[in-house]
């Protein structure tokens, strides 16, 4: 083994220059070109050198420039052919989710690698250990991008083996130019922002003290009231005796949130370059406050380029990127100290002060003591500061003819310090009494370094054998190390533990590592046929006793257009397929699963049981040494094709791609006392679908242009084995990890929908069933052929569809007029549901008398005088809802199906117009505006079928949360070029 | 040709320096140890204090199991004007649906016993002998915790295959036990109670939260009287008289006893007047840092459930009839209205007809420096007065109607209680027992043990329960069966 290492290393640790230059072939409007666009991945290696075999789409810079977005994940929204974006929250910073060709394992998050200039970044999971939710790629500047690559298929991800499974995402940073003269770019924007589709509206103070009367009347023997008048007052006396009438009720959501939120992003960079080397320098400032009061994002971003010639032979190249992130928000996550979502629970008939000045704690059941939303917005805080840096050295070396050595080292250190502050009076811990305060300050450091080294033989024999072969070598090393201070017993409200009465502290150290040894090969035979092939061998450190496993994959495709017998009506026809197996860990961006291989036990002083405590010990991991790699093979058929001298194109795919041994959760009987749950392989996921992406540009005339460019991708993902025959997630809690609305089963749709069906409002008694008229109706089962009003009664059965849409579509129209560009993003996504996942905090059914609904509240079943409402959708609300039909059903589960109008831009460019005056070659005004429109096919859905509630896992998908809503934005730019 | 050479040897001499290896890809998690290593007396006595904290878990003993005693019996009811264990008081759970957590605690405990008393790598010593009886006594415990609920009772010569599984080794996470039968159960509970009392000291702990000889005889006492084999009352009426003969004073004997020494035992602010207390045989560690790892907050502790000063999560109230029947403000155990041990302060904000009594047993303590605290009060799981009645109890049994009817008045008297006539002596005593343990987790289980109905007087909407209901043993969840597909739901429970 150690012998192979060393032969692949050779020519270890020069640290010279080679650009890994993506230069987009120019595709959009103006010249005809057969070229594709070159992509190149680690160690120099070229995507396809001479033509097409993998599947990949690549989005130019114009996307990125200006956005108002804050990460780059936001911007492929609706762009690329099979992928699928939705953010978890409208909190900027906080982390998105991206599928490519469905999800493709059960564990961890379902989003592709993203690579930057070379460097392995990750996925874009969660890297915070106090804020809900921290996207790393937000610290990457959009305006310092050149191009983005999604690569999709085994042949494209090959290289990237081991963590490529989910796709790759290839981001090139911009770069100076050889022998140019020093140019200049300065941009701005501002922006503002709101809800993009929430009609979720509140009962105001009458409407609550309706939907109480009528609950006073329904759940109490008739003839208690005389009149719903009646039973409104005794509502008021016996739940809000605080209240006097007329007096008008208290709005907390606008106390709470901004109506609207402003974004603002400044740029600055400067390219230039000489005979041998070759620079861009830029920075960026964006600041955002959000539309939650009390929340505040700042980026500072500096990045930069430098490449140097030492000779025909010799290229260096270095990248580095910093950023400095701060960022405020609010404590409480999932929990009541949620100001956000508790300001939707609660009564407004209570004031939000006390006569005296004070905080109202007596908010009855929409919130416990000490949660009173607007007290929680000041005194309950949470900040941190980031620090990232992304660098990049790399060398690129012909020492002999033909021959050619590339090394790269590349890094990301992250450096957090996240603070949460909560002053006494707000009891959100457990452990936490009322006089006291919380301090956290958590410190982590996460460093990811990767080294690789290719060594490869480039030739073209007689003119018509070109031969491309690559053999190579990567080291990956992974470190996270944590340092945390907690106390719960602060008596001042100032940060510091000098204040504290005790403290408890915590750290930990988390490390992996991958070892890769991996050969290439691409022939292309008189221009016209390719062969590509791959062979790797990836070992990793998480896994079992097995930590090696060897991949490969294949791909030919075929340039048709070159052969005589082609129809003249192509302008272009290339047929490509591939074929691959690639290992892959889903659960290897996320901390706190590293090692997996032993069982283990934990012995903690820290904690003490009796007056001599000494501390307890218990078993900490089960172990699994039979844990090995997943396996991904991916099959892809596919063919670009293009008409009137490349005016119209399509690239048409198919694929089919089976994950086995996916790794999931494996749970071991309840009575082995020990963890809940471990990793093993545990199943397989099989995703098939088809891509259709249409460019065209009907109309190109001198002064005015106009382009289409359509995407159409079809997927099912589709869980083929299972270790067990049903997985479900309701533990009962609010957590992430909870979502009691889906399942996994053999044979069925990977997350489908599995819960009792609701069957509607009992319009009339059925003494049979002992049914009354206004009670809650469940199937008895999945056959729908029986009802019963007893949720016990009623089996779970499949709904057919899940939260990931099977169809998504996006268009895009862009209109060019002289300087004038006008250009608008539809997306569609069909055929998959969505839910509220605050359901319970929206509509209780009477549970709790004395917390707010949502406006359909006034729905309910009832046949209180006045107000009889013999609804089908909403049953009869009776205090303490004994029958529980508040609780889990697909009464809240809607169709998701929607089409936005995604972006919008209207820019003016003034061109060299005032070159001469002021040197300025290039002015740009715009308007651009995201999720502007939307329109949801079912009519009575209120939340926003984009939703996510959290994006570390797929099974936060379409589950609405209200404290991460969509935003929408309009804002205004200006570009400047000198 | 000399400039490749130059190259290719400065390429080879550095390959040299590189040290990578496959074996670098070999990482264990730096603070943690093998399984295996349970290779001190530190290290068995630290695993069996995680065992004593799984079963204080707020899921289990700590809190929740505490209030099912009661709720699913009759003499507490949860109002339906808060949500908290309204399902569970209405008999509304199946395998999917329930609020029952404590499955998988107690055999968290009990597995983490089962590497203490199995272990064979630390060499014995009056140490090894005293732990590994301490974790004998607390496995009997788990199981009997679990046949209890899980299970059907003994006598009721119903379904006795369907016990809980035993599980009696070390950690394994492939096995998948069956269930094993009721009589099986309850011979293990008797064997480990009896191995463990046979070793352990016979003076009593210093720190109560330890088991200790008199836990192990008071629970031996209660088991013969719920399985109640031939034979088993003699051994519980022997077991109960032995604590009897050495309780310490200051526990509530039958003598006099002050009303508000009686209530201050529980309800007093003072950490020093409830906690440690001789009345105490064992009780769970509550305080500041142990609640982190129990998971005891304000959202999940008994202070929460029960006292009145949480406003909006306290729901579980005493009923009328109950608190009717202790006859007079005389009986300690009562106590002048809002003075003793129940109070209406606050009530008129529930919806109940007619309205209930709080229970004021398990206080919100006011701070005191920071060691006192809201939910830091230990819980009395076993104490001294329980002898008493198990005694009498077992004098019934073995025929002694007389004497026990002498005794059960007595006990009565001494707390100022009213008398008994023993027309229906079971009832007399497991009323008594009532007055004396409600709060304290024991109603529900008494009706069980022998085979009575639930029969609610007020404040229900399920306000009967039938012996042979299938109910009255809890489902196991779907998830556990799931996950072992060799454990089979109980039969009535359709889902």
């Amino acid at each position: 083994m150690n012998v192979k290492l060393r032969v692949l290393s050779i020519g270890v640790l020069f640290f010279a220059g080679h650009s890994l230059v993506a230069q987009k072939a120019k595709a959009d409007t103006t010249t005809k070109t057969k070229d594709i666009a070159e992509v190149v991945l680690i160690g120099g290696i070229k995507l396809d050198p001479a033509q097409k075999v993998g599947a990949y789409n690549v989005v130019s810079k114009a996307n990125f420039e200006s956005t108002p977005f804050s990460s780059v994940d936001d911007v492929l929204n609706g762009r690329v052919a099979g992928l699928n974006f939705s953010s978890a929250s409208g909190d900027p910073g906080s982390s998105n989710m991206i599928t490519i060709r469905g999800v493709s394992s059960l564990l961890g998050t379902p989003n592709p690698l993203y690579v930057i200039d070379g460097v392995v970044v990750g996925k874009g999971a969660d890297n915070a250990s106090v804020m809900e939710s921290w996207n790393p790629l937000s610290s990457i500047d959009p305006n310092a991008i050149e191009n983005v690559s999604v690569l999709k298929d085994a042949s494209a991800t090959a290289l990237y083996g081991s963590r490529g499974a989910n796709g790759v995402i290839l981001i090139t940073t911009k770069k100076g130019k050889y022998n140019q003269k020093t140019r200049f770019e300065f941009s701005t924007e501002t922006g503002v922002q709101d809800r993009a589709f929430d009609k979720l509206k509140l009962l105001t103070a009458d409407e609550y003290i309706k939907v109480g009367g009528i609950l006073m009347w329904n759940s109490n023997p008739a003839g208690t009231y005389a009149s719903l008048e009646e039973a409104k007052n005794a509502y008021l006396q016996q739940y809000e005796p605080q209240y006097v009438k007329g007096t008008p009720g208290t709005d907390w959501m606008k106390l709470v949130n901004r109506t609207s939120s402003t974004v603002n992003t400044y740029n600055f960079s400067a390219s230039g370059g000489g005979a041998n080397t070759s620079f861009r320098i830029g920075g960026t400032y964006y600041e955002n406050e959000p539309l939650v009061k009390a929340g505040g994002f700042n980026r500072i971003s500096v990045n930069s380029a430098v490449d140097h010639k030492a000779s025909d032979k010799l290229k260096f190249g270095l990248n580095l990127n910093y950023s400095n992130i701060k960022r405020d928000t609010y404590s409480g996550g999932r929990s009541v100290g949620n100001p956000v979502t508790s300001a939707i629970m609660l009564s407004p008939l209570r004031s939000v002060y006390n006569p005296d000045g004070t905080y109202n704690q007596n908010l009855g059941q929409g919130a416990t003591a000490g949660m009173n939303p607007v007290s929680l917005l000041n005194e309950s805080r949470e900040w941190s500061t980031i620090n990232t840096i992304i660098g990049s050295v790399n060398m690129d070396y012909q020492f002999v003819k033909n021959f050619y050595f590339n090394s790269l080292y590349g890094m990301q250190a992250q450096m957090m310090k996240e603070m949460q502050n909560i002053y006494k009076g707000h009891p959100m811990y457990g452990g936490q009494n009322d006089n006291r305060g919380v301090l956290r300050d958590a410190r982590s450091t996460i460093l990811d370094w990767n080294w690789s080294n290719t060594l490869s033989y480039r030739n073209i024999f007689n003119g018509r054998h070109d031969l491309q072969t690559y053999v190579g070598m990567e080291y990956q090393d992974h470190t996270y190390n944590n340092l945390s201070l907690f106390s719960l017993t602060q008596t001042d409200p100032r940060p510091y533990f000098t204040f504290a009465e005790n403290v408890l502290g915590d750290n930990s150290d988390q490390q992996w590592r991958q070892i890769s040894y991996f050969g290439r090969l691409n022939y292309t035979l008189d221009k016209k046929y390719t062969l590509s092939g791959q062979f790797r061998r990836d070992g990793n450190s998480t896994l079992g006793d097995k930590k090696f496993g060897n991949f490969w994959s294949v791909g030919g495709s075929w340039n048709v257009l070159n052969e005589s017998f082609v129809p003249k009506v192509f302008s272009s026809l290339i047929l490509r397929g591939s074929y691959g197996v690639l290992g892959n860990i889903p659960y290897a961006d996320q901390w706190y699963s590293q090692y997996n291989q032993f069982a283990t036990l934990l012995f903690n002083t820290q904690y003490g049981w009796g007056e001599s405590g000494s501390g307890y010990g218990y078993v900490a991991t089960p172990g699994n040494q039979a844990l090995t790699w997943e396996e991904s093979s991916h099959l892809d058929v596919g063919a670009d094709f293009g008409f009137f001298n490349e005016r119209l194109k399509f690239t048409v795919d198919y694929y089919n791609k089976y994950t086995d041994k996916a790794i999931f959760y494996e749970y071991p009987a309840l009575e082995t006392g020990g963890p809940s749950r471990f990793n093993a392989n545990a199943g397989s996921i099989r995703n098939r679908g088809f891509e259709i992406v249409v460019d065209a540009v009907p109309v190109r005339k001198e002064n005015f242009s106009w382009t289409i460019n359509a995407n159409v991708a079809y997927n099912k993902s589709v869980v083929e084995k299972l270790n067990q025959p049903l997985v479900t997630f309701d533990n009962g809690s609010t957590d992430a990890d909870n979502n009691e609305l889906v399942a996994l089963a053999p044979g069925h749709i990977l997350g489908e929908y599995f819960t009792i069906l609701w069957a509607g409002v009992a319009q009339a008694n059925d003494p049979t069933k002992g049914i009354k008229a206004g009670d809650a109706l469940y199937y008895t089962d999945g056959t729908q052929t029986e009802v019963t009003n007893n949720r016990l009664l009623a089996s779970k059965a499949w709904l057919g569809k899940s939260a990931f849409p099977i169809y998504n579509v996006g268009l895009t129209n862009e209109f060019k007029y002289k300087g004038l560009s006008l250009s608008f993003l539809l997306t569609g996504q069909f055929d998959f549901y969505v839910q509220n996942g605050v359901r319970s905090y929206t509509q209780h059914d009477g549970a709790f008398p004395t917390r707010n609904q949502v406006v359909e509240a006034l729905d309910n079943w009832t046949d209180a005088p006045g107000a009889e409402n013999y609804s089908n959708d909403n049953p009869k609300a009776i205090i303490g809802n004994p029958s529980t039909s508040r609780l889990a059903s697909s009464r809240f589960i809607s169709k998701g199906d929607h089409i936005r109008l995604k972006e919008a831009r209207l820019a003016y460019s003034f061109g060299s117009l005032f070159k001469e005056q002021t040197g300025i070659n290039n002015l740009t005004l715009y308007v651009r505006g995201t999720n502007l429109l939307t329109f949801a096919f079912d009519k009575k859905l209120n939340y926003d079928p984009e939703s996510n509630s959290n994006s570390w896992s797929w099974l936060g998908k379409g589950r609405y949360w209200y404290s991460s809503p969509v935003i929408r934005t309009i804002s205004f730019g200006v570009q400047i070029g000198f | 040709m000399k400039k490749y050479i130059l190259i290719i040897s400065t390429l080879l001499l550095l390959t040299g320096f590189n040290s990578c290896s496959e074996r670098d890809l070999d990482l264990l998690q730096p603070e943690a140890d093998f399984i295996s290593d349970i290779n001190s007396v530190e290290r068995m006595q630290m695993m069996l204090n995680g065992a004593y904290f799984s079963v204080a878990s707020a899921d289990a003993l700590g809190s929740k199991l505490m209030v099912f005693g009661d709720i699913l019996g009759d003499k507490i009811y949860n109002s339906p004007s808060r949500a908290i264990f309204l399902q569970t008081y209405n008999y509304n759970y199946n395998g999917i649906q329930n609020q029952f957590a404590f499955y998988g605690k107690m055999y968290d405990t009990i597995v983490s016993c089962n590497m203490v008393i199995n272990n064979t790598s630390v060499a014995e010593s009056d140490d090894t002998i005293r732990i590994k009886s301490q974790a004998r006594i607390l496995r009997a415990l788990a199981y009997y915790y679990l046949v209890s609920y899980y299970s059907p009772t003994p006598t009721s010569g119903v379904n006795q295959e369907y016990g809980v599984p035993l599980v009696l080794g070390n950690y394994d996470l492939t096995i998948k036990p069956a269930r094993a039968t009721v009589k099986e159960i309850y011979t293990q509970i008797i064997s480990d109670l009896n191995v463990g009392l046979a070793h352990i000291s016979q003076s009593e702990p210093i720190d109560k939260v330890f088991l200790g000889a008199n836990a192990a005889k008071l629970l031996l006492s209660r088991v013969y009287l719920t399985r109640r084999d031939p034979g088993d009352a003699q051994l519980a009426l022997q077991y109960s008289s032995e604590i009897i003969s050495s309780i310490p004073d200051g526990a509530f004997k039958v003598g006099s006893i002050s009303a508000s020494y009686y209530a201050n035992y529980f309800k007093a602010m003072d950490d020093a007047q409830s906690e440690d207390h001789p009345e105490t045989i064992w009780e769970l560690d509550m305080n500041f840092y142990s609640n982190q790892v129990t998971g005891v907050f304000n959202d999940t502790g008994l202070p929460t459930f029960y006292s009145p000063g949480d406003n909006t999560r306290r729901g579980l109230l005493a009923n009328k009839p109950f608190y009717d029947s202790f006859g007079s403000n005389n009986d300690v155990r009562r106590g002048s209205l809002n003075i003793g041990l129940f109070s209406t302060s606050g009530v008129n904000d529930l919806a109940d007809d007619p309205k209930g009594y709080w229970i004021m047993k398990y206080p919100r303590t006011t701070t005191i420096g920071t060691t006192a605290g809201l939910y830091f009060r230990d819980i009395k799981v076993f104490r001294y007065s329980e002898a008493y009645l198990n005694r009498i109890e077992a004098l019934r049994l073995t025929g002694q109607t007389g004497l026990a009817l002498t005794e059960l008045n007595s006990f009565a008297a001494s707390r100022k209680g009213t008398s008994y006539t023993g027309a229906n002596l079971l009832n007399d005593i497991l009323n008594e027992r009532a007055k004396e343990f409600y709060g304290e987790g024991q109603r529900f289980l008494d009706l069980k043990r022998y085979n009575l109905p639930v029969v609610r007087n007020s404040n229900c909407s399920v306000c009967n329960l039938e012996a042979t209901d299938h109910r009255f043993v809890l489902p196991v969840s779907q998830s556990a069966i799931n996950s072992n597909p060799n454990l089979k739901q109980y039969p009535g429970y359709t889902n």
